[in-house]
């Protein structure tokens, strides 16, 4: 459904997509994950027509961008990371508008503003300012807009930028139904738990490059799959387990830092139990006992080296 | 073609109108501002409703103690029949004293037995007190009154030119009281003087009927000017009114000075939407860029075209500005003059970088073309130069057209140059801006 090509987009020479290739079938959820900066919305721009490539290609439900962006428009529904609402008209208005605008009759108008208003749980607000919303009715407004008129593939340039928890949720799992009808999405996002949670595919980038490409499982494969078992131990205590828990089934090692020992394994389940039964022996409380498994995080530092709230 | 550039059209027009009506605050700026600023405007120069005001009801104090009273009447019907004036009698030194308390713009004192002395050569002087906070109202009593002495001065210097020997120095002691023979009456005047036997009444009879003679050859110039205002094309076109109304003159150049600052306004939400990011998406959308430039466009034609005549039906109604007579022409004018002004500010504001910048440059744009163009000054007050800059700006042929139809109360016939005009600018306008956006659109900077 979307094919992108080393796909080039300059800023003069300031370089802000790098040869990005990939592509996304029919009805796939695919996220495209990396910090501010890293070139997200410029990939989004460039497929939505909004903006010119430098170099490469790009398809979009089989036309191109560039030769055939009329064609691209039709076909897609864009939900900006701004609030591209009009807020001096009521969610009404604004659904209204945009259905006219791809040309939807009277009565298609009157059953598609209900159905969205529905969808995104604004029918009781519907004749009010938009100026009035909160944040997350606003956002939630901003992503009826992009589907008033049913795209076959909805871009979503980080639909959660700066709303409560509660609203993100509710418009995750709106974004979750919505796929699950057979829409194809492509989603941008520097959040790691929405990535994890909504994608079938994910593709890290950074620096306009593509950095790593796969499904969560497959990610995750490629920082490893240990867990770590992290709790608080004295020096003295150390020196014991240090000796000891390498006999353990599966695990890879043991370190200790500042009052804390960490044991890496491949099943944190199997090695918490012969912890607590060494720990009773000795005479120790478990405390602050904490079991990591591998995710994007974990693989975000490996492949950009920065954290991603950077 | 026509159809791919016009896709969305109407939805974007029917957006652009529902928001520029739901922005509240923004409608009083764009429509009450400027119908308040005219009220205040037209109450200064207008009349209508409120009565006459300005130039036409100038209070006036006349001081002549020793003049007949029937002189009195027929001088104050004469003065105020012209409904300039509205005129009080009094005594000299009160006359003075209202005029520096401004109860009255200018004070004429009549020295006493003014015809008696003038009859008999001797110099006589007339004072008039003007009010220095009342440059027009006093300005005007004093105009026309040098130009009435301007006149008989002339006569009085002819006829003692031709005829030296009927110095008035040379006459002698009048036999009858002047008070007996000016009753006021002109006519009767004449008869009295044509009834007495006397030498010296035969005298100053003649001296008096070739002073009129004299002085109706000096009111009919040699080379007649001829003057159209007001009254003429009202008596042209049956209308019994014969008023005369300086708002006329000023409320089609008021108007479309409110116009131009408007237009800008609602020019402005393409940088409002390009912030907000709405024009991103339109551009995302199925909608050409044509359409986009155009639903902007159409937007502000409507605006100011509702402007305009909001504007021009308020002077109507309530001060009495001609507007009736060709509504036809009045709505063409404002539309060619909505439709090469929003082109102008479209352009502009494609060409601005942002909002802050676009207010900057259309605001001294409008200052700008306001003067050339002759919305605060008429244009055969500037050297010729300048005057050719004037006739360069857009608005100068909507100020022409409105001021042919309103002033000068022509119709549509006389009013098409300048509407052509108005569309060519228009249509070259709005031209250039799709061409601009095209541009933008194609290097990725439009949004």
């Amino acid at each position: 459904m979307i094919k992108v090509q080393d796909l080039v987009k300059k800023y003069g020479a300031t370089v802000a997509v790098d040869r990005l290739s990939f592509s996304v079938e029919r009805g796939e959820l695919f996220g495209l994950l990396g910090p501010n900066g890293a070139g997200k919305t410029t990939t989004i721009s460039v497929l939505s027509t909004l903006l010119p490539a430098t170099a490469g290609s790009a398809s979009v439900a089989g036309f191109d961008v560039g030769n055939d962006p009329d064609q691209v428009r039709r076909r897609i529904g864009v939900v900006p990371q701004e609030l591209a609402v009009y807020e001096d008209l009521s969610a009404t208005e604004n659904l209204r508008f945009w259905g006219k605008l791809y040309g939807l009759d009277r009565t298609q108008l009157n059953s598609r503003v209900e159905e969205m208003l529905e969808a995104v749980d604004l029918a009781g607000h519907a004749r009010q300012r938009v100026s009035s919303f909160s944040g997350g009715m606003k956002r939630r407004l901003n992503l009826a807009c992009g589907l008033m008129h049913r795209p076959e593939v909805l871009f979503l340039d980080e639909p959660t930028v700066g709303i409560d928890a509660q609203a993100r949720n509710n418009i995750l799992s709106l974004i979750r139904r919505l796929n699950e009808g057979g829409l194809t999405i492509l989603y941008t996002t520097h959040y790691l738990e929405e990535a994890e949670q909504l994608c079938h595919r994910i593709g890290v980038i950074d620096h306009g490059e593509l950095a790593s490409l796969g499904n969560k499982e497959d990610l995750i494969r490629q920082i490893g799959d240990e867990d770590s078992v992290r709790f608080e131990l004295s020096g003295d205590h150390f020196r014991l387990l240090e000796a000891l828990a390498p006999g353990w089934p599966d695990v890879q090692g043991v370190t200790w830092n500042r009052g804390l020992a960490q044991i890496r394994c491949h099943d944190g389940a199997k090695v918490i139990p012969l912890l607590q039964e060494w720990l009773s022996d000795q005479d120790l409380p478990l405390e602050h006992l904490e079991v990591e498994r591998p995710n994007l995080e974990t693989l975000y530092l490996n492949l950009t080296g920065r954290a991603h709230r950077e | 073609m026509m159809q791919a550039l016009t896709r969305g059209l109407g939805a974007l027009v029917w957006k652009d109108l529902l928001r520029q009506v739901k922005d509240v605050k923004g409608l009083v700026i764009f429509m009450m501002v400027p119908l308040i600023l005219t009220f205040i405007m037209g109450l200064s120069f207008g009349g209508g409703i409120f009565g006459k005001s300005g130039i036409s009801a100038i209070p006036l104090a006349l001081s002549g103690g020793d003049l007949d009273q029937g002189l009195k009447d027929r001088l104050t019907q004469g003065l105020e029949e012209s409904d300039l004036f509205t005129v009080t009698w009094t005594d000299s030194l009160s006359a003075a004293d209202m005029v520096t308390e401004g109860k009255v713009r200018a004070a004429l004192i009549f020295p006493d037995r003014l015809l008696e002395r003038f009859f008999q050569g001797e110099d006589v002087v007339l004072t008039l007190w003007k009010d220095p906070n009342s440059q027009v109202g006093a300005g005007v009593v004093e105009s026309i009154l040098v130009g009435m002495l301007s006149q008989f001065q002339a006569s009085e210097a002819a006829y003692r030119a031709l005829w030296p020997e009927d110095d008035p120095s040379d006459m002698g002691e009048l036999e009858e009281p002047m008070e007996d023979l000016l009753s006021g009456d002109p006519v009767r005047m004449i008869q009295m003087l044509r009834e007495d036997d006397g030498t010296t009444t035969q005298e100053l009879l003649d001296h008096v009927e070739r002073s009129a003679v004299f002085a109706q050859a000096m009111g009919e110039p040699a080379l007649p000017l001829s003057l159209h205002d007001r009254q003429d094309w009202e008596a042209e076109s049956g209308d019994a009114r014969m008023s005369q109304n300086l708002y006329d003159y000023f409320l089609p150049s008021f108007a479309v000075f409110f116009m131009m600052f408007g237009t800008a306004a609602v020019v402005r939400d393409l940088h409002r939407e390009r912030e907000s990011k709405t024009l991103a998406r339109l551009l995302c959308g199925p909608t050409s860029v044509g359409a986009v430039v155009l639903g902007k466009w159409v937007t502000a034609v409507t605006m100011a075209t509702l402007q305009l005549l909001v504007l021009l039906i308020a002077g109507g109604l309530l001060f009495g500005v001609r507007i009736g007579h060709a509504p036809v022409a009045l709505l063409l004018v404002s539309l060619a003059a909505g439709g090469a002004a929003s082109s102008v500010y479209l352009v502009l504001g494609l060409i601005a970088s942002s909002e802050k910048v676009m207010d900057a440059m259309t605001t001294v744009f409008t200052l700008v073309c306001g003067m050339l163009g002759g919305n605060f000054f008429p244009l055969d007050t500037m050297p010729p130069a300048l005057s050719m800059f004037g006739r360069g700006t857009f608005n100068y042929w909507a100020n022409k057209a409105f001021s042919e139809i309103i002033t000068h109360g022509k119709g549509l016939d006389a009013v098409t140059l300048e509407i052509g005009v108005l569309v060519l600018i228009a249509i070259i306008g709005v031209t250039v801006a799709t061409a601009i956006f095209s541009i933008r659109q194609r290097q990725g900077v439009a949004a």
